[in-house]
């Protein structure tokens, strides 16, 4: 029962990553919570159910350009006109946002939940741990494993990953550079967009999607940004899993707890270890 | 090799006025110091200069070309590049990142030499750097980190240095080092702008000096003719009503 | 009638019209006003917590939907399940959400805003997970049966209810508008911008911080406790984040930090609501776009842009608003006026007041200072100077408790300062002003200054609210007017400080401290931006303070200045002290001319090219260290 509840967990954590993932990466550049991160997830998962695009290649890249697309409009509509402006006014646009999002999801889509094609049918026995994990889960956790490591490479080898770390070290000393902080914000942006638009084909199969789902996402994104340490792209896909697993195992032992743990879990980190669990920026107030 | 020219700057910073109708001029392979009180303006001079500070009055040209209007990205790609005061480095980033960063706006053209090449000639002029090159940034000494800003400059090929206070914080013997190097680098007909506290010393190792107080040029010359004649040195320093010297 | 913190009680013409309105709307709305406007009140009462916690203790909350749910159940279960009256319930209700408060807040108020924001984004969340996972509240289905409020043999009607709720508002409007205009409420508003600013004063801002946090919850919880009571049942579904959206969009869009605003918005969001039906689903799209339209247009707010619109129609008062600070000095006579106020005084005797011993301070790993020492005697006037990063500031920020020194000792009349908080450094005396003027750019100049008095003041938040801080905070608006008048500020009192020149703002900070007649003052770049009859002003301030006892320490980097007001001059440089002496002694010497304009040559040593008779005073720095008591002789 407890591979079960590992496995399913897993499962779990593997898509929470993505998305945790997708959120650290404007973070990391802007220094802004993308509260709307879950909103460009439902909002790409929904149009997909919509497509009802057979090959499952196909749907990734149609999910991934959408997600682009998507976050760029956050971008342009949400962020950037608040860019000189306090964090939390920041933070309080895209409040906003993740709502104007919902109440347009509901007003296309209606309340009911779809679920997305999985990207491969089937089942089969983990070799190991025992209990039962779907293709499609593998899949996730093998195409997640790989673009946390592109990313890694990007930050760490790539000029434009590290123009995008720069911006976040010093913005002023980038611009001073001749880094055009703008256009590399956007950049980035649309890169968290691709993201978004995979962590949809990949979460949307397993809990399904509603006009309610982009709130869930945020949260479950801001969760596991806020567990792994909120600028690395190792801990979100940690945090993830840390939530992810407790999400399982509640299912198994005491289901009614299933959400409660999740905020729980944020709020013990933030108590006990604010910089998140492997390591992120100082987040007690005047901390140097 | 091109002229850096300035003609009526005046700016500030909302209500506060910093700086009126200044007038500039740094030649190909000159360093020309300048000089001034804390708040006289040298910092926002610099910044009106590189393009970070916008304009209330007056023009900017580098060589025969108007660049008041132009971004800081294309006054870099023009020649002109500004190592700031509090360095801005990028302290998560390495050594290497960082100098490869100092030439993202001119990578591009025609006739830049490699990173290679110009990371190279960096560490020639300070070794240092290069035992240090996969080191954060943020873990290098005061000294090292000046270094690491104006090695960051450099890979941007300027034929024209804007400098604010690379003493600061630093023991007089880097501070000797650092003077060589600029030294080295005029010598290659680069021309420098160096914002000093540090007075004697600046005057010492550059050709002209301008004495900035209120936001005011106070006195401009030849540095020789600056540092002979101490009394008005001293007066457009420190404003008329100083203590005398005697 | 002249307070204090404002001139004439703000907030009456606003309290009349929000009056208005809750006799208006009924008719103009219809019977089903009834409801909803029962309903905007408790959204009102929930807007008013969150205004005290955001707009002015500065703590963006995300999570009053908990404090609402923790109130609603508090009264659920103790009348459903206790048996209790409504009244007790109530109070019940208030004080869950206060310790719920306090509990999270001992988490989230250390934090940065943003993760503060999370944490109680948490918090909110939470709540409802676990009131649907409880078997006693009911689980999904939650608590029902919660009695109506008695009047008489019956319960009240749908109308009554409605003018108790307002009723109910109203008075929590009053109280919240006295707590804005408290000593209390100022601090708070202060340490919302600046916390240096507010301990330098003497604010305890960790326990100010959770007092606001504490308070702004309870009432949110008294809100949800009367939300209980209007609609007799309780269920987790209805605590939904849509409650942290609603509470933002009255916060901000009536004027966060004016109490009265989010009582407006709180109304017009439920009037928004009401026809929301016709909008035909698309409530949250209107409200998330409207809001954030909102953030970028009127950031201010409604309250505030309308009160701008009234200023704008109103004689503007800038007629005195840029009159002269003091009579005008023309060019001619001002170098004159400084020469012939020089008379010297007679050098300060009497043992050190203020003792620094060997500090040391290390930012990760560069020297900001290092072994300084530093003795200032009674009525003192001491000078520090010397070149940029030589660590003025930081030996300033040492002894005002900003920043802990890694090593040494400061004295101050016996007591060690050393690790005292810098809030509990204001009640022995010592004030302080900064490198750049630290106000609150949208309080007025006569605001900011009368934080200055949060020491003699009473501070307690129950006597700011009950009206017994009143008649002392008159008494001491005479010294704040005087001193205001003493500096040439007087007609610009009323003025937001965002509106003021540089030199005004430090005349303003300077201002602050001087209405609290400190024994110690620090002042930081004391008048650097300052013109020439504005300087004037403050040498003969400073030196009148001096004259009445009063030790003064100040950095400055105008020689001139600095030479004919100290009594004793400390040169600091990269973190070592160069020299000490009289001003005289300090800046007459060539060698510390030549190290204050930076003449360190290459080799370390004074770098003056040597002429004939500057050779002979060309001493090595170090043996320009005056002892203390030479000085004094």
């Amino acid at each position: 029962m407890y591979q079960q509840a590992l496995i399913s967990g897993i499962a779990l954590g593997v898509a929470y990553g993505i998305m945790g993932l997708g959120f650290t990466l404007i973070y990391r550049s802007t220094r802004v919570l993308n509260l709307a991160h879950g909103a460009v997830v439902m909002g790409v998962a929904l149009t997909l159910t919509r497509w009802n695009i057979g090959n499952p290649v196909v749907r990734v890249l149609a999910g991934v350009a959408l997600g682009v697309v998507g976050m760029a409009v956050v971008h342009l509509v949400f962020m950037r006109p608040f860019s000189g402006a306090l964090p939390i006014t920041r933070l309080s646009a895209l409040v906003g946002a993740m709502f104007a999002a919902g109440g347009i999801a509901q007003k296309v889509f209606g309340t009911e939940s779809y679920i997305l094609k999985p990207l491969a049918e089937g089942h089969f026995t983990m070799p190991l741990l025992g209990g039962r994990a779907s293709t499609h889960e593998m899949i996730s956790l093998v195409g997640v494993l790989v673009v946390v490591v592109a990313l890694s490479v990007f930050f760490a080898r790539s000029l434009p990953g590290k123009s995008l770390r720069a911006i976040a070290d010093d913005e002023a000393g980038a611009r001073l550079v001749g880094i055009r902080t703008e256009f590399a914000l956007l950049g980035g942006s649309m890169l968290a967009g691709g993201l978004a638009g995979l962590a949809a084909v990949i979460v949307a199969p397993q809990v399904g999607v509603s006009f309610l789902s982009g709130f869930d996402w945020t949260l479950v994104a801001v969760t596991t940004a806020v567990v792994g340490g909120i600028t690395s792209e190792w801990g979100a896909l940690a945090g993830g899993l840390v939530v992810g697993i407790a999400q399982g195992i509640m299912l198994v032992k005491a289901p009614q707890w299933f959400l409660t743990i999740e905020f729980g879990i944020l709020i013990l980190i933030l108590a006990f270890r604010p910089e998140g669990l492997f390591g992120g920026e100082p987040a007690v107030e005047g901390a140097r | 090799m091109t002229t850096l020219k300035a003609h009526g700057i005046t700016c500030g910073y909302g209500k506060l006025p910093v700086l009126h109708d200044i007038a500039l001029e740094v030649d190909p392979g000159d360093i020309v110091a300048l000089v001034g009180p804390n708040g006289a303006g040298k910092t926002t001079l610099l910044k009106a200069l590189s393009g970070e500070m916008g304009l209330t009055g007056g023009k900017v040209f580098i060589g025969d070309q108007d660049v008041t209007s132009w971004s800081i990205r294309d006054r870099i790609a023009a020649g002109l590049t500004h190592v700031p005061e509090h360095r801005h480095l990028f302290p998560n980033l390495s050594v290497r990142d960082n100098l490869l960063l100092g030439q993202v706006a001119t990578r591009r053209k025609p006739e830049a030499r490699s990173a290679d090449e110009l990371m190279t000639s960096v560490v020639d002029l300070f070794p240092v750097l290069g035992e240090r090159m996969k080191s954060a940034a943020g873990t290098l000494s005061g000294g090292q980190q000046q270094m690491l800003a104006i090695g960051r400059g450099l890979m941007s090929e300027p034929s024209m240095i804007l400098l604010d206070e690379p003493s600061l914080g630093l023991a007089p013997g880097v501070v000797e080092r650092l003077l060589d190097a600029f030294r080295s680098l005029a010598e290659r007909g680069v021309g420098i702008l160096l914002v000093e506290q540090y007075v004697e010393s600046a005057l010492a190792v550059s050709s002209r000096g301008y004495v900035l107080r209120s936001g005011h040029i106070s006195l401009e010359g030849a540095s020789p003719e600056l540092l002979g004649d101490r009394d008005r040195l001293v007066s457009a320093y420190f404003g008329t009503e100083n203590v005398s010297v005697h | 009638m002249t307070s204090l913190l404002a001139r004439r009680p703000r907030g009456i013409g606003w309290l009349a019209f929000i009056t208005a309105l809750v006799f208006v709307l009924p008719p103009a709305l219809g019977s089903d006003w009834d409801s909803v406007g029962t309903q905007a009140a408790i959204w009102a009462m929930a807007a008013i917590g969150l205004d005290l916690m955001w707009g002015l203790a500065g703590h963006a909350s995300l999570g009053q939907q908990g404090f609402i749910a923790l109130g609603a159940y508090a009264v659920a279960v103790v009348t459903v399940k206790w048996g209790w009256g409504v009244q007790a319930a109530l109070v019940v209700s208030v004080l869950v959400a206060a310790v719920a408060a306090l509990a999270i807040g001992w988490i989230a108020l250390r934090l940065k805003e943003i993760y503060l924001a999370l944490a109680t984004l948490g918090f909110g969340l939470m709540i409802p997970t676990i009131l649907l996972a409880l078997e006693y509240t009911g689980k999904a289905t939650g608590l029902y049966g919660i009695p109506g409020i008695p009047a008489g043999d019956h319960m009240l009607n749908a109308r009554q209810l409605y003018l108790l709720f307002w009723g109910i508002a109203l008075v929590m409007v009053v109280l919240s508008l006295r707590v804005r205009y408290s000593m209390t409420g100022l601090s708070w508003r202060v340490f919302a911008h600046n916390q240096d600013v507010a301990e330098s004063c003497g604010v305890n801002t960790v326990r100010e911080k959770r007092k606001a946090f504490a308070v702004g919850a309870g009432l949110t919880g008294l809100a949800g406790g009367l939300y209980a009571v209007s609609s007799s049942a309780v269920s987790p579904a209805t605590f939904s984040l849509h409650i942290v959206l609603i509470l933002l969009v009255a916060v901000v869009v009536g004027g966060k930090g004016t109490i009265v605003g989010p009582v407006v918005g709180a109304m017009g969001v439920s009037v928004a609501l009401l026809y929301s039906s016709k909008l035909g689903g698309l409530t949250d799209v209107v409200f998330g776009l409207g809001f954030v339209l909102a953030l970028k247009v009127v950031p201010g707010g409604f309250v505030q842009t309308v009160q701008r619109v009234a200023g704008g129609l109103r004689p503007r008062r800038q007629d005195t608003a840029h009159a002269p600070a003091v009579a005008p000095v023309d060019e001619a006579t001002a170098p004159a006026a400084h020469a012939t106020d020089h008379v010297r005084r007679a050098a300060p005797t009497g043992d050190p007041v203020l003792t620094i011993q060997g500090v040391s301070k290390n930012f990760r790993g560069v020297i900001a200072l290092s072994d300084v020492g530093l003795e200032v005697r009674p009525g003192e006037i001491h000078g520090i100077v010397g070149p940029n990063g030589a660590g003025k500031s930081t030996l300033l920020a040492v002894v005002s408790g900003l920043i802990h020194p890694d090593a040494g000792h400061v004295t101050w009349k016996g007591q060690e300062l050393t690790r005292m908080p810098a809030w509990r450094r204001a009640s022995t005396g010592l004030a302080r002003t900064f490198q750049t003027p630290q106000l609150v750019t949208d309080l007025t100049v006569r605001e900011n200054v009368a934080l200055g008095l949060y020491m003699s003041v009473g501070k307690g938040l129950v006597r700011g609210v009950v009206g017994r801080e009143r008649a002392r905070l008159n008494a001491t608006s005479e010294t704040v007017l005087a001193v205001l008048d003493r500096l040439g500020l007087a007609h610009i009192a009323e003025l937001e400080c965002s509106e003021l020149s540089f030199g005004q703002l430090r005349l303003t900070e300077f201002a602050r401290c001087l209405v609290r007649e400190p024994g110690l003052l620090l002042l930081d770049e004391a008048a650097s931006g300052l013109d020439q009859a504005e300087k004037a002003l403050l040498v003969d301030e400073v030196r009148k303070l001096a004259d009445a006892g009063t030790t003064v320490c100040l950095i400055e980097h105008d020689t001139d200045l600095v030479a004919r007001v100290c009594d004793n001059v400390t040169v600091l440089d990269a973190g070592v002290v160069l020299a000490r002496g009289t001003g005289d002694e300090i800046f007459r010497n060539a060698s510390v001319q030549a190290s204050y304009m930076g003449g360190r040559d290459l080799n370390g040593r004074s770098g003056i090219t040597p002429t004939a008779d500057a050779e002979a005073m060309a001493l090595d720095a170090h043996d320009l260290v005056v002892e203390g008591e030479r000085v004094a002789d």
